[in-house]
């Protein structure tokens, strides 16, 4: 794809945020199954949750830097929202990878997309068993990791049926636009089951949407508290003019290309990701949330300016997904494992 | 919530013994309010602010009305009204040990108890006898009817927020909040943002000046009651944290103030500074507080997630959070011991209790001490005492309190909530509300830029 047309998809994408996000903003901080359905659609329509898929899957082949200009422009609009979209196209990618029919629908993993590898949550004795905390949009199935004996497998399991029970409640924190809870599966029979597909790119495509998410919290941050910075008047001069404020915004601004980069440079790589990219973006991310808030003062405190959100979001995503400080730990363990080969 | 640790044991503080033997009084206001505050968080607070907090959440005027209206059986109003005028006579120690134990369990909470000490702090700074003597038998009389009569102080503009906490800045802010002097009193016109306690406070004290262009020389304070007639709570503020301690406009559109209700200052600089000497420690003691609360969280979680406690980064990540409480402590305690030393406590409170006791609280005592020539006398003698040196050294202290605390406080909440990792998100372990109430105090009572620039400011002038 072309410079012109990742311009196009940021063009598309603005609008959706102006005329669609924008007038619904403050209602995305509570869960809303039919405001998220309308958004979702919105989506659909711009052929965003087919994005990075082959093309014999119904997908829509995108090159890296496009895929990273969505969900840059989507974590600058929305980040709940993007969360959603990575989710599921994780979950497609996974499906693909294994040689599953794509289903009908919202997919969703009963995982981090960051870990899109065997993992023994549930039990597969015929039917599934098992239970995880998640955060569901409403998904109308979620690709779950179980074990059978010792096999890891891949299972599909629709969401609507005897035997899966989700208790979902508002996060206290972040992510607020859908419920997290306890998905627990008690004798839930999967659509599909196969072995777990060998370790392909689908941990890097999620660790570099997520880190193109962060990036564009970033620069919607860096964005807000440099235009509050601007206008506002402290201490004889204009905020902008202070070093203690440049100081703050500095390191935000700065965040943008970097994390940029890094996004590309995952979505790009060979290796199956480590998620690596995710906790690096993750930490900037939080501590630009604290500083952009930092920069507005009491402003920034409010809801009423938007930034204070982008703070609880971070830390949920980074809590719920990239688990950082155990991602931290589990490179440091790969690498050594490496050298002792 | 355990608490089998003690974190919050006043005998854990090594100061406690030198306390006992160079200032037993001190020493025994700590050994009263620890007890007294702790058995006001669990009868009133503890397992109920969680709650309160998310219906803050979807209703931003929710006020925690049970929690205030339980606070005068305490005694937590007068806490610091000298004796002489009805009340507790307690000095910045205690008053740092009380603001630690309300906000190990909420913050905000501990925010309307600060906020209504902030207001008092400025007055009693004015050194206005006759307002002090009069202000105080009303709180007191509301408390023994078992009324929470609280105070704000309306001070931040919407031009002006960490401007008017310094006096060199305020030289330099654009404030619009005017006054003006009519027959009997003045009139008052002010909008003031942010205001903590905006919609329970029963009175305002706000400042205005008679001339915004010269701030610094005609900065006057008022005290209006919430229901003077022009005085409106404006917009209820929608906050990340801190949703117990409600934040508000005020708007006065030319309200009344009787002359005896109005505080001239004859020094505003010096009533500012007196002012955050003693009260931007205990935001550091508040902030010493919500690391001790996220720390007994993250204990109460482990105690049901044997396997994780075992981990070695998660006993790591403890011990630092531990290291936060203890610094922070030992940081807002130097500060809470200058200020008792040094400050403005020894002019205000400087009659031992028990005289105070023996004189008790009479009509005639009140018209001595509330009278212009006292006034006019403690302000000489605090002058003498605490020279110009003396106070910045003090706000120093303070800020320093301010900025190493509440940044350690943020430091100590993202911590834990990486050992919670997916429970971190569950309202019923109030961990991530530990990290949105933190970040309110590095920003209230001067953002902590302008603390460091204020302390550092300081430290210049000595090196010059």
């Amino acid at each position: 794809m072309s410079p012109r047309e990742d311009d196009a998809i940021a063009r598309s994408l603005r609008g959706l945020r102006e005329r669609r996000i924008a007038p619904v903003w403050d209602r995305m901080d509570e869960p809303d199954a039919v405001l998220f359905e309308s958004l979702w659609e919105d989506l659909v329509a711009l052929g965003l949750t087919a994005i990075g898929l082959p093309e014999e899957h119904g997908g829509v082949e995108l090159e890296a830097s496009s895929l990273a200009s969505v969900l840059t422009e989507l974590g600058a609009a929305a980040p709940a929202l993007g969360c959603a979209l990575i989710g599921h196209l994780t979950a497609t990618a996974l499906l693909v990878n294994a040689g599953v029919p794509i289903g009908e629908g919202r997919g969703a993993l009963a995982f981090s997309p960051l870990d899109a590898r065997p993992a023994a949550r549930f039990a597969l004795a015929g039917s599934l068993s098992g239970a995880v905390r998640v955060g569901l949009a409403w998904p109308s199935w979620i690709v779950v990791p179980a074990r059978r004996d010792t096999e890891p497998r891949l299972c599909v399991v629709a969401l609507r049926q005897r035997g899966v029970r989700f208790e979902g409640r508002p996060s206290s924190h972040g992510l607020r636009l859908f419920p997290f809870g306890t998905l627990t599966l008690e004798g839930a029979i999967p659509s599909y089951e196969v072995a777990w597909p060998e370790a392909g790119r689908t941990a890097a495509l999620a660790d570099g949407l997520v880190t193109a998410l962060l990036c564009g919290m970033a620069s919607e941050l860096a964005d807000r508290a440099m235009s509050f910075a601007f206008d506002r008047y402290q201490g004889g001069k204009m905020i902008r003019d202070h070093d203690a404020v440049r100081a703050l915004v500095g390191p935000i601004e700065l965040a943008r290309r970097p994390l940029a980069a890094l996004a590309l440079a995952t979505l790009t790589q060979d290796e199956p990701g480590d998620g690596g990219a995710s906790a690096f973006a993750a930490d900037i991310v939080r501590q630009a949330g604290l500083d952009a808030i930092q920069t507005m003062g009491g402003s920034g405190y409010m809801q009423d300016y938007g930034v204070e959100r982008y703070l609880r979001d971070a830390g949920t995503l980074e809590t719920s997904w990239i688990h950082a400080a155990a991602r931290r730990r589990e490179i440091a363990r790969a690498r050594f494992a490496e050298m002792e080969r | 919530m355990r608490q089998e640790h003690g974190l919050g044991d006043f005998d854990r503080f090594p100061v406690a013994p030198l306390l006992a033997l160079g200032a037993p009084d001190v020493a025994r206001q700590c050994r009263e309010i620890v007890p007294r505050a702790r058995d006001y968080v669990a009868r009133h607070l503890r397992g109920r602010v969680e709650r309160w907090d998310d219906e803050a959440r979807h209703d931003h005027s929710f006020v925690a009305w049970s929690a205030i209206d339980a606070a005068p059986k305490y005694g937590f109003l007068s806490l610091y009204l000298p004796g002489l005028f009805g009340g507790g006579n307690y000095g910045p120690v205690a008053a740092s040990l009380f603001a630690e134990e309300i906000a190990s369990v909420d913050a905000g909470i501990s925010v309307v108890f600060g906020a209504h000490g902030l207001a008092l702090a400025l007055i009693l700074a004015s050194l206005e006898m006759p307002i002090i003597a009069r202000l105080g038998r009303a709180i007191t009389d509301a408390e023994r009817q078992g009324k929470a009569m609280l105070l704000s102080l309306a001070h931040t503009e919407p031009a002006a927020g960490s401007d008017v906490e310094d006096e060199t800045d305020l030289r330099r802010a654009r404030v619009v909040s005017r006054f003006a002097r009519v027959a009997g009193g003045y009139r008052l016109d002010a909008r003031k943002v942010f205001i903590s306690n905006g919609s329970v406070a029963r009175w305002h004290v706000v400042t205005a000046y008679g001339d915004p262009a010269r701030p610094t020389e005609t900065m006057a304070a008022f005290l209006v009651p919430a229901d003077a007639r022009g005085c409106e709570v404006g917009r209820i503020e929608r906050k990340l944290g801190q949703r117990l301690s409600p934040a508000t406009e005020i708007l006065c559109d030319d309200v009344f103030v009787p002359e005896e209700d109005a505080i001239l200052m004859p020094n505003p600089g010096r009533c500012i500074d007196t002012t955050l000497s003693v009260t931007r420690g205990p935001v550091g003691a508040l902030s010493a507080g919500i690391i001790r609360g996220v720390l007994e969280r993250t204990l109460a979680y482990l105690d049901r997630r044997a396997e994780l406690a075992r981990e070695q980064w998660v006993t790591m990540a403890l011990a630092d959070i531990l290291a936060a409480l203890q610094t922070s402590r030992a940081v807002y305690m130097e500060s809470a011991l200058a200020a008792e030393a040094w400050g403005i406590a020894r002019s205000t409170n400087g009659v031992p209790r028990h005289v105070q006791r023996a004189i008790g609280r009479t009509r005639w005592v009140d018209r001595i001490v509330g009278s212009p020539f006292f006034s006019v006398q403690t302000r000489s003698r605090y002058e003498r005492d605490v020279d110009v040196e003396r106070l910045q050294q003090l706000v120093a202290h303070a800020s320093i309190a301010k900025v190493v605390c509440s940044d350690l406080a943020v430091r100590s909440a993202a911590q834990a909530m990486e050992i919670l990792g997916d429970d971190a998100n569950d309202p019923r372990w109030g961990v991530e509300k530990c990290l949105r109430d933190a970040k309110l105090a590095q920003i209230f009572e001067g953002t902590n830029q302008i603390n460091r620039l204020h302390i550092a400011r300081g430290l210049l002038k000595e090196a010059h």
